[in-house]
């Protein structure tokens, strides 16, 4: 059985995952900035941590076969399938829009907004997972701003390693103002495990 | 405002912790006192523990992995809470948190198990404080040396401070701060041997 949503720029939906099924995010215009939350359905304590993903993975980019760790290193998601190209676990650098406005502090608004959605207090809002984003680091450890990858149609699968509570957050803020890419959809499809 | 007075002096065993208060001012220096050791810090508001040091947010701050002398440590509504004033040694990592029984088992198995961990020294340290186990925010790893390519990938290696050196921060308000002085010994980072460190935090008292 699925079900599918579709996820307008700067919102966020939450889902609920079974062990075994599967999280599908299609992106028909084209990527667009995606931060992922999860945490373990029977212990709300564990979430993902961006930390451990990095250390036990050995890489700052998401790709296919990376599992998603949590705050106790507990696997919760592994990356079945993924046209995109790597995706990122690193923190943007901060930018202001034309406004005024830092866009790092209304990337974390919309974060923390989903987070409280699926039981997370603020100060345990983690470093998220990206995806549909990339940041190119220097040898000397300069991230660069986001760069938007994922064309037309790209496809991600990810895989429940555990019961969880997914939180999906579209959210232009984490790359540079693109009024284009700002406007795309995701379409997000949830499969249950077979028996 | 003067003179300068050690308030904290401090030699932390190896595989240890230790959690003191610091007052807005203050310098907290941390010397590797062997070398090739390295140390996990957090730090929380005073007056509002879920104000926390945020190692990623600092990185978002300043855009740079690689954190040293003149950049600042923010929360993670990125308010100041220190800034690096004095560094000796020039690669700490922000970005891997700290090492745990649920990291030892995940990467060395049976091996991992029943070895002290930053984390469990972070809990022990901040018990007076009622911060709980899965509140333990990640920390700037100070010495620690885990560099990334421009392909993304990761490696442990070897801490390249020696004995003497150091790294001093300044206090932007009143906080707890906790220090791990890393037992990890089953990856390259600490030479294999976990060894002692020492705290001092120095305050400027009105003369």
């Amino acid at each position: 059985m699925t079900s599918t949503l579709k996820l307008a720029p700067e919102q966020h939906v939450t889902v609920e995952l079974k062990f075994g099924g599967r999280l599908c995010v299609e992106a028909p215009a084209g990527g667009h900035p995606l931060q992922l939350l999860a945490v373990v359905a029977g212990d709300p304590r564990d979430r993902f941590s961006a930390a451990n993903t990095l250390a036990i993975n050995k890489s700052a980019y998401l790709g296919p076969d990376t599992v998603l760790l949590s705050y106790f290193c507990q696997p919760l998601l592994k990356v079945v399938h993924d046209d995109a190209g790597e995706h990122s676990l690193l923190p943007s650098p901060a930018s202001v829009e034309p406004d005024g406005q830092p866009r790092a502090a209304a990337a974390l608004q919309l974060l923390e907004n989903a987070g409280k959605d699926i039981g997370l207090e603020p100060h345990q809002v983690p470093q998220a997972a990206q995806f549909f984003v990339r940041h190119a680091i220097t040898e000397d450890g300069q991230v660069a701003p986001a760069a938007v990858i994922g064309d037309p149609s790209a496809r991600l699968e990810l895989e429940a390693q555990v019961d969880l509570i997914v939180a999906l957050v579209s959210n232009p803020f984490i790359a540079p103002a693109d009024e284009a890419i700002a406007r795309r959809e995701l379409f997000i499809t949830i499969e249950e495990p077979t028996a | 405002m003067s003179p300068i007075q050690a308030t904290f002096d401090e030699v932390i065993p190896a595989r240890h912790g230790r959690a003191f208060e610091v007052n807005e001012g203050d310098v907290i220096r941390f010397t590797d006192l062997e070398g090739q050791q390295c140390a996990d810090l957090i730090a929380f508001a005073r007056d509002d523990l879920s104000t926390r040091m945020s190692p990623f947010a600092s990185v978002t701050e300043t855009g740079r992995i690689y954190l040293s002398t003149g950049d600042a440590l923010v929360s993670q509504h990125f308010e100041p809470m220190l800034t690096i004033v004095d560094d000796t040694v020039g690669r700490h990592d922000a970005l891997c948190g700290s090492c745990s029984p649920g990291m030892n088992r995940t990467r060395h198995g049976g091996l991992g198990a029943g070895k002290r961990t930053c984390h469990v020294n972070f809990v022990e340290a901040l018990r007076p404080y009622d911060v709980r186990p899965e509140d333990i925010p990640y920390s700037l790893n100070i010495f620690m040396n885990y560099p990334i390519g421009t392909d993304g990938r990761v490696e442990y290696a070897t801490c390249m401070s020696k004995a003497g050196d150091h790294i001093e921060f300044r206090a932007h308000r009143d906080l707890i701060v906790a220090i791990s002085n890393c037992p990890q010994e089953l990856t390259p980072l600490n030479g294999f041997n976990p060894t002692s460190s020492r705290v001092e935090v120095f305050s400027h008292t009105v003369a």
